[in-house]
């Protein structure tokens, strides 16, 4: 399965430095390098209404859901809401990790969640030299 | 809010912790790996239960370490203020974090992550002798609450945890009084004295009473700290 990132791949395009030809090389692509990270990260579990990051701090690493509901909330914005679930088992934070920018909300597991954490200094060591 | 990241060199907590005395090339790795995030009060920094992913270093703050009960309740367990770092005995031993850390006030946070932290370990002795210090420092810590525990009162108990928080958190005035200001909850309090919540208040309320202390809402004022230390020492009399 080519995992996703939340961001819409936004991430990935910023790591690569560029975009690629075909949307297949794409595919391939970020999947080689997820499968690479995921076999080095590692399954944290949260329990409802454990977070896992807060809006304005640095991304330490970013998660990829595997198992439960994650929200997504800003503290100056109640209209935004976002639910997450792990059927796609999607990659939550890497574009904030990438850029260097902190993250403009907070994330809270809803139900009982696992997620697979991609530590900061593994998808460093991905990106290209400048 | 983030930080603005300052270097290891140059932070004036670190003469305190396990980074102490490191080589500049070592503090240069430290400085080039670290995350520093500012916490706000009650915000959690690490679940009880998983796995540890990097070691945490508290650049200005006062958290507590809790584990919390299949019924729910919260035992604090250590308190931890500046210069100290947390996670890495989880990290050396690969078990799973054993305790729930939050913030009591306002905290700066760095953050190393595994690999950097390992990379650094295998390359400063200096690091692994701050370590064992620091791990020995804390058994003693242990041994002497778990003798507390057995061998003295509750009323010693709550006296005692009373100068500790002190030590740790008080600001001494000039006329000998000692100001607490820090926002543990009575609860907070009972479970380090190993007590229940009724007879720690029972005691707060005793030693107020008795002109020894002050208590403003969340803020304690020891006024007599020797008479709660004569407590203490009250059995080895």
């Amino acid at each position: 399965m080519a995992r996703i990132c939340i961001c819409g791949g936004r991430c990935y395009l910023q790591m690569m430095g560029k975009l690629p030809e075909k949307n297949s090389e794409l595919i391939s692509a970020i999947k080689k390098h997820w499968d690479e990270l995921i076999d080095r990260g590692q399954i944290l579990s949260y329990q409802p209404d454990q977070y896992l990051f807060y809006e304005n701090h640095k991304a330490l690493g970013a998660y990829l859901l595997c198992k439960g509901t994650i929200a997504l909330a800003k503290a100056d914005d109640p209209s935004f809401k976002k639910t997450i679930s792990a059927e796609s088992q999607p990659i939550i934070g890497m574009d904030y990790l990438v850029t260097g920018d902190t993250y403009d909300y907070s994330a809270k597991a809803v139900t009982s969640a696992e997620l697979c954490y991609l530590p900061k200094s593994e998808i460093l060591k991905l990106l290209p030299p400048k | 809010m983030h930080t603005n990241e300052q270097g290891c060199e140059s932070c004036p907590e670190r003469s305190e912790g396990i980074f102490a005395d490191l080589k500049p090339d070592e503090l240069a790795l430290i400085s080039r790996c670290k995350t520093t995030n500012r916490y706000k009060k009650k915000q959690v920094i690490f679940y009880e239960g998983n796995v540890p992913y990097g070691v945490h270093c508290v650049r200005k703050g006062k958290l507590k370490l809790y584990r919390t009960s299949a019924q729910g309740k919260e035992q604090v367990v250590r308190l931890v203020q500046e210069g100290e770092a947390m996670g890495f005995k989880s990290l050396l031993t690969s078990d799973k974090y054993s305790l729930t850390a939050e913030v009591l006030e306002d905290a700066e946070i760095c953050f190393l992550d595994k690999s950097a932290f390992f990379e650094l370990l295998d390359h400063s002795p200096k690091l692994a002798r701050n370590m064992l210090e620091t791990v020995c420092h804390e058994v003693r810590s242990q041994e002497n609450t778990i003798c507390s525990y057995s061998q003295k009162s509750v009323r010693e108990r709550v006296a005692e945890t009373l100068l500790i928080l002190a030590e740790k958190y008080g600001r001494k005035n000039s006329d000998g009084t000692i100001e607490i200001k820090t926002p543990l909850k009575r609860e907070d309090i009972a479970t380090l004295a190993g007590t229940v919540l009724e007879s720690a208040v029972r005691y707060l309320s005793e030693f107020k009473n008795d002109g020894y202390i002050d208590l403003v809402a969340k803020e304690i004022k020891i006024l007599k700290p020797d008479k709660l230390l004569a407590i203490t020492q009250s059995q080895m009399a």
